[in-house]
């Protein structure tokens, strides 16, 4: 057999990971060795998590995969199915074992100065698995789109009608089915004969009737003339009937004013994109790139409640961290991929809306991907920092000759002691898991390292024991470039100042720091006075930390002693204010005040805003109950001396402020901005990461892994483009 | 001497395909495997290859589809612009109702008027796209003809394509070529042995043509293909 191609996959996170799993796949019979080269002890990146004290789980974030990710669900399946877990033995040993439906999703309102409310729903499960292959019926194009959204309307309106507790006053007639010429006109004959048109059943029937009638008439050519007259009687009598009913049902029940903003939200929707012509636009949703989300609702006559709605805020910008520069009073978001993702977040997804993880993310997702690589071969080299990717000398390329990367200089962080290789993962009760820190009595020095804090996936951080130089041809041939996009301008220099296009990409899609923190507590969430669904991810809540989930089905996963067993877990996540402009890498004291800014960040909104969730947490005084969180370990003592905010010491919180942690934005005008992964500028270098022409332009799992796969094909041409899903998605 | 290097191949292109195939359904349904792009539909940027496939009949539909929708679209305007005009006279009848929600009802209703025109723009730009009848046919290969005598009723068995249900399916009256529709007696079962076909009964009566209908799926309303049957009398 002849020499395989090396290929040099940079960094641990979906992107690179999905790479080194496509190369690596037994169709390809070995024609690529694959290398991992990642900083510090784990992979994972945006989506690492560590076990810390206790086996508690600590994460970058809070992580959940979407219904539609069927690119990351397929690959993560296959996964599983090769990792061959025996379920006997392995508590999580399936894909099915991993995630579970995790559907009751809110958002958050403000009502009054005092008052939140939040509004939970629980989306309906949907036939089908993500990842499962697809039929072609599946609802991905525009048109596709805005008839759900039509038809969301219709729902929305029979759910307005609902009386609080009561059932719907406004009884639905048996319709018959839209299948003929004869029967839309009896339909339209008995719409029209309604006293008015301002039924639940009228208005429903309606838009359902609107949906199915010019079918019919482009069936029907002899006919349209008396028909098309009854339909604009339809269309004037039901404008009338929304107004009617409205009237009636709007004014006297302000709560219904919810359902009003998803109606006239979707209706919005719909109009702006027959105006703007998606339908049939070469660029589909793209077209429209250059506007903001709530920009593009306003021009297409949305009422300002409606762009300002909790819904909006929640799904188009507080989830996907959506503020430029981290400041929550510049929201900004694409219209296009606003678009883009939303439809597929709700009417594309299978199983369930969002699907939770039942253990960390790292554990749930890096850890079979690591166990199967490294039994197809795939080798890990941790402690390797990327320093700087060098570019071959233009003058000495032939003519004709594009191009490439020359070398991939790395600081090498750690040696193994006995030039042993780095074994990464701690066993919980038979899980494998990634510790929250590195296994320092592995490593040469540890001891010494540990005592001086070092932070290996800190950008501040120099520890270095030696200097590695890989040269094209001896040491590899391809480059999977998966750093956080972040990191770009910092290790590839040279490609930032000698091409226009990268110069481009790294000013113009830009990116945020992010902070979280955990809660482990002693009361229930019901005992803390939130009374809705229990494992809820509510978002839309107030800034500094717009997003919420309880997670209490970790516990289990975790290791507590009986005495501070927590029966409450929850995540706080959001954006963090980023200081545009470069870093300055010597100013090691900036991640610690970045860190103590997020403490402080988390004791202010604990003491002044998180009752409004949780009504009881609030102690009689005023401020949190700071005496609910659960002490560490050996935190006996400790803990009683510990009081008041002292207590959150206990507790979680990062702020990620390393630049290839930074969260990727999708402002708006930047999507051609991307570099794509299938590229050829550089012929031995292809891109991996969110941050790509990859298709789907968002900070998520899915455009990651949809990213990584395109990477692979443009080094091996597999996987077909054909099937990376959603890859032509309009 | 020195190792050569290695250069990626080029890709076949660098960007998404967005343009919205017809019907919705995407380019990458179904992939490399799809029957679409095996039997050579599919100009493999997953849009139908214009028309039909050499459905001899098919652009004189829809050359007459074409003008039913410019009559519509006549029709239509007419008729939505008094409906406007209806509508906007009614605008005082808000009474009691805030500025906010009186203007989200408005627009509500605006957007009413605008879908029923969003038919029309569809129905149109699928027309214009030249391609009528797609020709992803329930049965693979050449249009299937069936003989009728005027002694009775014929059938014809039709294979499902994979993945699809009868039950999920509905099918829309056959027209012939001429524009003409026919009301029944073309009608889809299930055929007894085996779910994956179905049957087209054709009426003794049935005039001698070439039908084409739309088949939908039954909760979306998408078209999900064309069915094409020639009919002879022996
Ligand atoms: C707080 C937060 C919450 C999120 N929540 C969700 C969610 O709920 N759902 C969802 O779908 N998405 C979520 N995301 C987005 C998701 O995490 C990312 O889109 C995804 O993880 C990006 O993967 P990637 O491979 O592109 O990049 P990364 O994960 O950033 O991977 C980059 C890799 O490169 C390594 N690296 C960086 N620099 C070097 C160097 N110099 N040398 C060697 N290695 C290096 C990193 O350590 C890492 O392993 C969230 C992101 C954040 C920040």
């Amino acid at each position: 057999m002849s020499k395989p191609i090396e290929v040099a996959v940079i960094g641990g996170g979906c992107a690179s990971i999905t790479a080194a799993f496509e190369l690596t796949k037994p169709e390809h019979e070995g024609k690529y060795s694959v290398t991992v080269y990642q900083q510090g002890w784990r992979i994972g990146g945006k989506g690492a998590s560590g076990r810390g004290a206790d086996d508690r789980i600590e994460e970058h974030g809070l992580h959940i995969w979407m219904g539609f990710y069927d690119n990351a669900f397929r690959v993560m399946r296959e996964c599983y199915e090769e990792l061959g877990r025996d379920p006997a033995e392995h508590r999580i040993a399936t894909c099915d074992d991993a995630f579970f439906e995790g559907s009751q999703v809110g958002v958050t309102e403000r009502m009054t100065d005092e008052e939140w409310n939040v509004w939970t729903t629980c989306f309906p499960s949907t036939k089908g698995r993500p990842g499962d292959p697809l039929t072609d019926n599946s609802p991905f194009s525009v048109a596709s789109y805005l008839s759900h959204a039509v038809k969301l309307v219709a729902t929305l309106l029979k759910a307005a009608a609902q009386e609080p507790g009561g059932s719907d006053d406004e009884k639905e007639e048996e319709r018959p089915r839209l299948r003929d010429a004869a029967g839309l006109l009896g339909q339209f004959r008995r719409l029209l004969g309604y006293a008015q048109l301002g039924t639940l059943a009228g208005l429903v029937e309606a838009l359902q009737a609107l949906e199915s009638v010019l079918g019919w008439l482009g069936r029907n050519p002899k006919r349209g003339g008396a028909e098309g007259s009854l339909l604009a009687d339809l269309v004037h009598k039901l404008s009338a009937g929304i107004r009617g009913f409205a009237e009636r049902r709007f004014a006297k029940d302000a709560e219904r004013r919810r359902l009003w903003e998803v109606i006239d939200l979707m209706l919005t929707i719909v109009r702006g994109s027959i105006r703007e012509g998606l339908m049939t636009h070469p660029d589909g949703f793209d077209a429209i790139d250059h506007y903001d989300f709530r920009e593009w609702l306003e021009k297409h006559g949305a009422s300002p409640a409606t762009t300002d709605c909790a819904f909006v805020r929640a799904v188009a910008y507080d989830l996907i961290f959506a503020y430029e520069d981290g400041d929550t009073d510049r929201p900004s978001t694409s219209a296009a991929q606003a678009l883009r993702g939303g439809m597929r977040m709700f009417f594309g997804y299978r199983g369930a809306l969002f699907w939770r993880m039942t253990s960390g993310m790292g554990d749930i997702v890096f850890t079979p991907f690591y166990e199967v690589l490294r039994k197809r071969g795939v080798k890990f080299e941790f402690f390797h920092r990327l320093e700087n990717v060098k570019l071959a000398d233009p003058a000495t390329l032939e003519p004709g000759e594009r191009p490439y990367v020359e070398a991939l200089e790395f600081d090498v962080q750690a040696k193994v002691r006995g030039g042993a290789e780095y074994e990464p993962l701690v066993d919980v009760r038979g899980l494998p898991c990634w510790p929250a820190e590195p296994d320092w009595k592995q490593l040469v020095g540890g001891r010494r390292m540990k005592e001086a804090g070092v932070d290996f996936e800190s950008f501040w951080d120099k520890e270095k024991k030696s200097r590695k130089t890989l040269r094209v041809t001896k040491d590899f041939d391809f480059v999977v470039l998966g750093l956080g996009l972040g990191a770009v301008p910092y290790v590839c220099s040279e490609l930032v100042e000698r091409d226009a296009r990268w110069r481009r990409m790294v000013e113009r899609v830009k990116t945020v720091n992010t902070q979280a923190f955990q809660l482990w507590m002693h009361p229930t969430m019901e005992e803390l006075g939130y009374t809705g669904p229990q494992e809820v991810t509510v978002s839309g809540f107030v800034e500094p930390f717009d997003t919420w989930a309880a997670m209490p089905h970790l516990l289990s996963e975790e290791s507590w002693p009986e005495d501070r067993k927590p029966r409450s877990l929850a995540y706080f996540c959001n954006v963090f204010p980023t200081p545009p402009g470069a870093l300055d890498r010597e100013d090691t004291s900036y991640p610690l005040k970045r860190l103590a800014e997020a403490r402080e960040n988390a004791v202010d909104f604990l003491n002044r805003d998180v009752h409004r969730l949780w009504s009881d947490a609030a102690s009689p005084k005023g401020g949190f109950r700071w005496q609910v969180l659960v002490e560490g370990p050996g935190g006996g003592s400790a803990a009683k001396k510990r009081s008041g905010s002292a207590r959150l010491d206990s507790q979680f919180w990062t702020a990620n402020v390393n630049p290839t942690d930074r969260y990727v934005l999708s402002l708006p005008g930047t999507a051609k901005d991307r570099i794509s992964p299938l590229d050829n500028t550089y012929d031995n270098l292809t891109v991996a990461g969110d941050w790509t022409a990859c298709g789907h332009v968002a900070g998520c799992v899915e455009a990651a892994v949809m990213s990584g796969r395109l990477a692979a094909h443009s080094i091996s041409q597999q996987p077909p483009l054909e099937d990376i899903v959603a890859y032509d998605h309009p | 001497m020195a190792a050569k290097r290695q250069k990626k191949p080029d890709s076949a292109r660098t960007q998404p395909n967005r343009k919205s195939s017809l019907y919705g359904v995407p380019t990458w349904i179904g992939g490399r495997r799809s029957r679409a792009a095996s039997n050579g539909e599919n100009n493999g940027n997953g849009e139908p290859t214009s028309g039909g496939a050499g459905d001899a009949s098919s652009g004189g539909a829809a050359a007459s589809v074409r003008n039913v929708i410019d009559s519509c679209k006549k029709i239509l305007d007419d008729q939505v612009e008094r409906g406007r005009k209806a509508a906007s006279a009614q605008g005082g009848a808000f009474g009691s109702l805030s500025d906010q929600a009186e203007r989200m009802i408005r627009a509500v209703s605006d957007a009413v008027i605008d879908v029923s025109t969003m038919w029309i723009d569809y129905i149109g730009s699928v027309t214009q796209a030249g391609d009528w009848f797609p020709r992803r046919d329930a049965q693979d290969g050449g249009q299937p003809t069936v003989q009728i005598s005027p002694a009775g009723a014929a059938t014809v068995d039709l294979k499902l394509a994979a993945d699809t249900e009868l039950e999920t399916l509905r099918f829309q009256p056959l027209m012939d070529s001429d524009g003409n529709v026919w009301d029944t007696g073309i009608q889809a079962v299930a055929a007894p042995s085996d779910d994956t076909w179905f049957r087209l009964v054709v009426r003794a009566s049935q005039p001698e043509g070439r039908y084409h209908g739309a088949v939908l799926d039954e909760t979306s309303g998408e078209v999900r293909g064309t069915l094409s049957v020639e009919v002879k009398r022996t």
